[in-house]
């Protein structure tokens, strides 16, 4: 961790680490604009696996069965844990609300 | 009239009952005892009253127990009634049972704390005590120094994602943690490279792929999947390691800061006192008045944002600011309240990435015969001055060390000699320090210590000039001779995965303070007897970085730095009355 963080200070300057811009509900935030405000890129992207699974491999996945999965996975992305993609345990989001989850939910579901 | 006569004093009488809950919630003192189950006085409980969450002000007032178990808090806790005080008590080895409290008029309320002997002591241990039976301290410095520079490990998050890889059905468990381990260094390196890059102005969104392949992340790796096993629901057998440097009349004040903040240090200035703390994520110094926790914001006016990082106190009583690892010094008198901004660059218009100002063994801002500001300069690997009269500034490139790693020296803590001619500085990343001749320009002392992971962060220099370095990594404390350049002595702290992350000089007591990143404890070591003592803090996933020592009253100043967006720790300015005589009392 601290190779990463001295290198981006060698490389340039760093002004401090603000927090996260606030989305004031998440009725004004689409999925796509949540799922980088809450870092999920970090594991996950659009097509291919990273960390985790790719957004539409998992809209693959549940496509017949949406409106129950949109519960499901919004529990997943706050609570975490493993079991549908391999070993690996997602990391819990408890930073994510509970509505914020299901927008993000809901998004990834209607990419397929 | 009986009629409006009953009226009337129906009326009164529903008027008394419904003000009289308000009227008996007042602001009442408190005292009492910490029993054991055999009615034993219990000694060096530590007593918290915290009221609720707070936006901002006073958040919890910490007391220890006497000898006798006895506790009194000082002044009177307000809203406060027999029925609702809102009291807990803990102590390693126990558990609290039972609170009984009594009205006792005009005297307050009296408490009765009842605590029972707990081998059980997750929830009252620090996160160091997860990592007390890995015997290779090798490894406990390369768990501290990539982890533990940003979050407590195992914090209450990363002890939940241990419990969950514990929890995946597989007949090859280790596997399984490799596995997963990875993926959390992974995620977590990208975590850092995006937090900390946040700020660069036109730069591009930090890619996953670009920061998955860190040079330590396969040692890192391996080090977690071999140790973090279990379930990390029970955690036994913990001690602080050696005696508490608390007493009957310690108290420790917890002042909640307005959020969002990232509070990184802070110290107590002023008449009346007041803490200064600096938050690193704006430009601002949140101002708290130590007695009623009614706070002030003071931001840093530069074009330039700042991220208020080192305050360094002036010998003028005024306050100086050094920024994250930029070239912007601050300078606020803070009766005046007027500032004075320097944005440093190098004669050839340079970037310089200050990180600590020249202080001595008081912690004021030095400066060398010449008037010139000396800083440590984290991105260059050099020291450097700034002249405040005509703002020009200077760096020097340390040298390379031989046998040690070109690159990531991370030139890190920084202080001066009493001759006001010599700096002291340390290296981060190469656990390395040396000095530099201010006069002569030239490096002169260069030191190693033997393990590469040892990390000196933040030093001191006493009034004998005695250097102390914090080894984060190695959980030690080593005491250097400047005059002879001799080691005095390299001292194993009583909780080697504690992250200790600064040295203060306290030049009322003659000891150091160690505070620590990852066991919510400041240690005391006396370099008389050799002696270290601990003063425990009572919030957990308590943070620690900075500790300042009051020069009037004696008071220790620190906060609760987790900086780290994901964390869920506290966020706050600390104010400890150690009640040992030492200076005047100016809150109690």
């Amino acid at each position: 961790m601290k190779k990463i963080l001295i290198h981006f200070v060698q490389v340039s300057f760093i002004f401090g680490c603000g927090v996260l811009p606030g989305l004031a509900s998440a009725a004004d935030a689409d999925g796509a604009t949540l799922v980088q405000a809450r870092r999920c890129y970090g594991c996950h992207q659009m097509t291919q696996a990273l960390i985790g699974p790719a957004y539409t491999a998992i809209a693959t996945r549940h496509a017949a069965n949406k409106p129950v999965m949109e519960k499901v996975l919004a529990r997943k992305i706050i609570d975490g844990g493993a079991g549908n993609w391999g070993v690996v345990p997602m990391v819990p989001n408890e930073q994510v609300s509970e509505d914020e989850a299901r927008v993000i939910a809901r998004w990834i579901l209607n990419l397929k | 009239m009986p009629n409006a006569r009953n009226r009337l004093r129906l009326f009164i009488i529903t008027l008394l009952a419904i003000a009289a809950p308000a009227l008996s919630r007042a602001d009442v003192a408190v005292h009492g005892q910490v029993l054991d189950l055999n009615g034993r006085g219990l000694k060096e409980v530590m007593v918290t009253v915290e009221p609720g969450p707070a936006e901002t002000g006073i958040a919890a007032v910490t007391v220890f127990s006497d000898d006798q178990g006895i506790f009194t808090f000082p002044g009177k806790i307000a809203n406060a009634t027999a029925a609702n005080l809102p009291i807990r008590a803990a102590k390693l080895g126990y558990r609290q049972t039972e609170v009984q409290n009594a009205n006792e008029g005009a005297a307050g309320v009296a408490v009765t704390i009842l605590m029972e002997t707990s081998a059980e002591q997750a929830g009252i241990a620090p996160a160091s005590a997860w990592l007390k039976h890995i015997p290779e301290q090798e490894d406990v410095a390369k768990i501290i120094m990539n982890c533990v520079g940003c979050h407590q490990l195992p914090g209450p998050e990363v002890r939940k994602y241990a419990r969950m890889v514990h929890d995946v059905p597989s007949t090859d468990p280790a596997a399984v943690r490799q596995q997963s381990w990875s993926a959390m260094v992974k995620y977590m390196n990208f975590v850092s490279a995006e937090e900390f890059g946040r700020g660069i102005v036109g730069a591009a969104p930090i890619q996953p792929d670009r920061v998955y392949g860190i040079t330590d992340e396969d040692a890192v790796t391996k080090v977690l999947a071999k140790h973090m096993t279990g379930d990390f629901q029970s955690v036994q057998g913990y001690d602080w390691g050696a005696p508490l440097a608390v007493n009957g009349k310690t108290v420790i004040r917890e002042y909640a800061v307005a959020t969002p903040n990232n509070v990184r240090e802070a110290l107590l200035l002023g008449d009346p006192p007041r803490l200064w703390a600096a938050d690193v994520g704006s430009d601002n110094i949140v101002a708290i008045d130590a007695a009623t926790g009614r706070q002030k914001i003071y931001t840093v006016p530069s074009d330039i944002p700042v991220g208020p990082h080192t305050l360094v106190a002036g010998q003028d009583g005024s306050l100086w600011v050094a920024p994250f690892f930029n070239g912007v010094v601050a300078h606020l008198d803070i009766a005046k309240e007027t500032w004075e901004v320097w944005p440093l660059k190098t004669p050839e218009g340079g970037n310089i990435g200050i990180h600590d100002l020249s202080f001595d063994a008081d912690h004021e801002l030095i400066t060398d015969k010449q008037g010139r500001v000396w800083y440590s300069d984290i991105v260059n690997n050099a020291v450097g001055y700034f002249d405040p009269k005509t703002g020009k500034a200077e760096i020097f490139h340390v040298p390379e060390k031989p046998g040690r790693p070109a690159q990531g020296a991370a030139l890190y803590g920084l202080a001066m000699a009493s001759d006001q001619k010599t700096i002291w500085f340390c290296q981060l990343g190469i656990a390395s320090f040396g000095s530099f001749n201010t006069e002569t320009l030239k490096f002169e002392a260069y030191e190693s210590l033997p393990m590469m992971d040892a990390g000196p962060r933040r030093i001191a220099m006493s009034d004998e000039d005695v250097l102390y370095l914090a080894l984060y990594g190695a959980g030690q404390l080593l005491e250097y001779d400047t005059k002879t350049r001799k080691t005095i002595g390299l001292y194993d702290l009583p909780d080697r995965a504690s992250a200790p992350y600064s040295v203060t000089w306290d030049n009322l007591r003659k000891v150091a303070w160690i505070p620590t990143s990852n066991a919510n404890v400041i240690y005391r070591f006396d370099p008389r007897d050799k002696s270290i003592k601990v003063l425990p803090l009572p919030r957990e996933q308590g943070f620690l970085r900075m500790v300042g020592i009051d020069p009037k009253t004696g008071y220790l100043a620190t906060s609760y730095a987790n900086i780290s967006i994901p964390v869920h720790g506290p966020r706050m300015a600390v104010l400890i009355d150690l009640g040992d005589g030492v200076g005047k009392t100016a809150t109690r």
